[in-house]
């Protein structure tokens, strides 16, 4: 399936990412989404006909844990890594919905 | 008339009660101090992998057992990707595809009519953050991040909103009964969203819109009125309805368009590297199906059928999982059926009863109610002094024999004893006593208001108002 990039999907993932891009940084935007799809593009060389659906790469199965609460990580250490924090909380730009 | 008719679908959203939250260790506990059950792994930091807890995926399964699911053998993980700060790692992790449970129904009755609304699947997800907006900005608590969260989606099988609150009241009570969520509405614990398009009949559905995260089952009966009004004045005015993400105000009681709202595809769905399939075998769904115990509805046929209640009896003793142990836990200790409801109606759900709109708060245990209605069968106390035993023992596994003593309150049943006293009390009393041979019978309560007096209560009320009459009729 071919799909061109075009401005609008170039405004519109940057939208869906909360990122704004410079109209300079839309344009090398195009270039890069279309050389990445360029290069999945690869994999249709290859005949998968005969492989069956995978939603994994792995086979393993059931990696589960039992219902047993781990020791406190600690506040204080998670909080420290945020760029704006309270005393008790992550503190980002206001959000409005 | 209008003649339009709403169609209505919900999506309700549990919250499961299991120790941990899904992927990592931290405690899954409403009320923490903020962001203290967090870890790397549910606040999103990189190169953390999660662990899926096993009990999330039984409690899954026996919901959906609970309800006549489908139970997949094969299902598996996706990732939902949007950006919002409640969401540190910038996608949710759930189900899309290959859900946990697929169909099941609920069966409602609604105007003394039983219907069935037919689910379409239940799938597994992880709960996000909280948010409280400020004036300087936004403070996140990762506590509710990652808790497990069953995510039920019906058929639009609804018509009204008194089908759609009595479909989530049955839910709520099966989820309770099968000891999966604790479906609190006030903890936010259960939530909905209401899908709701209006059609003529015969006439192809109309186009529907989403009014999300409702968080009470009043909020959902007001939404649901307000769109009803709302989508039909602009159908009847020529108008056309808009497919569109609603919010409803509480406070103001109207609904109001999101605008902004992505798409189902510009979730970017994609399956979850991180996370293997779950598999189950036939062995495993039928152990998860035995562990599902005695639901609501089975137990009212049973106390109605099998032990002779009344039907208002049996609707309130199954109002709460609890309420409904504590009584079978009394009968099977060998209470008389018709004598503890009545005790568990009155007394229990008096004391028990919290001050918000969900949950009762059981503080004994159905071997200790049984002995307490014994001790008041046999007149070792009276149905007043046992409301102290109830106190003493409530939420301690103090026996009610030994609180009586403890307390004082054994009944004297004593006859010559209380004979006795009755004799002097007549004696210390001539006027009265007269009164009584003349025929006025209301001196009798004088008498044994005297007796009672004379032994703090605690003779037997019965056999005082009989040696009074039997003392002054000589
Ligand atoms: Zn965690």
């Amino acid at each position: 399936m071919e799909t061109k990039i075009t401005k609008e999907i170039i405004a519109h993932t940057a939208k869906l990412s909360r990122l704004e891009l410079t109209e300079e940084e839309e344009k090398g935007m195009e270039k890069h989404f279309a050389s990445v799809l360029g290069w999945v593009k690869t994999l249709d060389a290859f005949d998968a006909s005969s492989v069956p659906a995978t939603a994994h790469i792995s086979d393993a199965v059931n990696v589960l844990r039992d219902d047993v609460p781990g020791e406190p990580f600690g506040r204080e250490k998670l909080l420290s890594c945020a760029p704006e924090r309270s005393e008790d909380s992550y503190i980002v730009p206001r959000v409005v919905e | 008339m209008s003649g339009y008719v709403p169609t209505i679908g919900l999506e309700v959203h549990c919250e499961l009660k299991t120790e941990t939250k899904l992927f990592c260790s931290c405690r899954n506990k409403f009320g923490s101090e903020p962001n203290t059950n967090t870890c790397p792994v549910c606040a999103g930091h990189p190169g953390v992998l999660p662990v899926l807890n096993r009990k999330a995926v039984e409690y899954t399964v026996r919901a959906g057992c609970a309800i006549g699911c489908k139970i997949s053998r094969y299902s598996k993980w996706d990732r939902k990707n949007y950006f919002y700060p409640d969401l540190p790692k910038a996608w949710q992790t759930s189900q899309y595809d290959l859900p946990l449970c697929t169909g099941g129904e609920v069966k409602i009755t609604v105007g003394g009519e039983e219907k069935t609304v037919r689910l379409n699947r239940i799938h597994l997800e992880e709960d996000a953050g909280k948010l409280v907006h400020g004036a300087g900005g936004t403070a996140v608590d990762y506590n509710r991040c990652g808790v497990p969260l069953m995510e039920c989606v019906t058929e639009p099988d609804m018509h009204s909103a008194d089908e759609a609150v009595a479909f989530l009241e049955e839910l709520a009570s099966v989820f309770r009964f099968a000891g999966v969520s604790d479906c609190r509405m006030q903890e936010g614990s259960i939530r909905a969203d209401v899908n709701l398009s209006m059609s003529r009949p015969g006439e192809p559905l109309g186009t529907r819109t989403e009014t999300k995260n409702l968080n009470s089952f009043r909020s959902v009966r007001r939404a649901i009125e307000a769109e009803i009004r709302r989508q039909t004045e602009v159908l009847e005015s020529g108008g056309k309805v808009v497919q569109e993400t609603r919010r409803f105000d509480d406070a103001t009681g109207e609904g109001y368009g999101m605008r902004g709202k992505e798409d189902a595809q510009d979730y970017r769905y994609f399956p979850e590297p991180d996370l293997m399939p779950v598999v189950l075998s036939d062995d495993d769904v039928g152990r998860i199906r035995a562990s599902l115990p005695e639901l609501a509805r089975d137990r009212r046929k049973r106390y109605t059928e099998r032990l002779g209640l009344p039907a208002y009896d049996a609707e309130q003793l199954t109002c709460d999982p609890a309420v409904a142990e504590l009584f079978d836990g009394a009968v099977n200790a060998g209470a008389n059926a018709k004598k503890a409801a009545n005790y568990v109606m009155s007394e229990i759900m008096r004391k028990g009863k919290t001050a918000g709109e969900d949950g009762i708060i059981v503080g004994i245990s159905g071997t200790q109610l049984a002995e307490l209605l014994a001790l008041v069968d046999k007149g070792e106390i009276n149905l007043v002094s046992s409301r102290d035993v109830l106190d003493r023992i409530w939420l301690t596994d103090e026996t009610p024999s030994a609180a009586v003593d403890a307390l004082g309150l054994r009944q004297n049943n004593d006859e010559g004893e209380i004979e006795k006293l009755v004799r002097d009390i007549v004696a210390a009393n001539p006027g009265p006593a007269d009164d009584f041979r003349k025929g006025n019978e209301k001196v009798l309560s004088f008498f044994v208001g005297q007796l009672m007096k004379a032994t703090k209560g605690k003779t037997n009320p019965k056999i005082a108002g009989e040696l009074v009459r039997k003392v002054l009729s000589e």
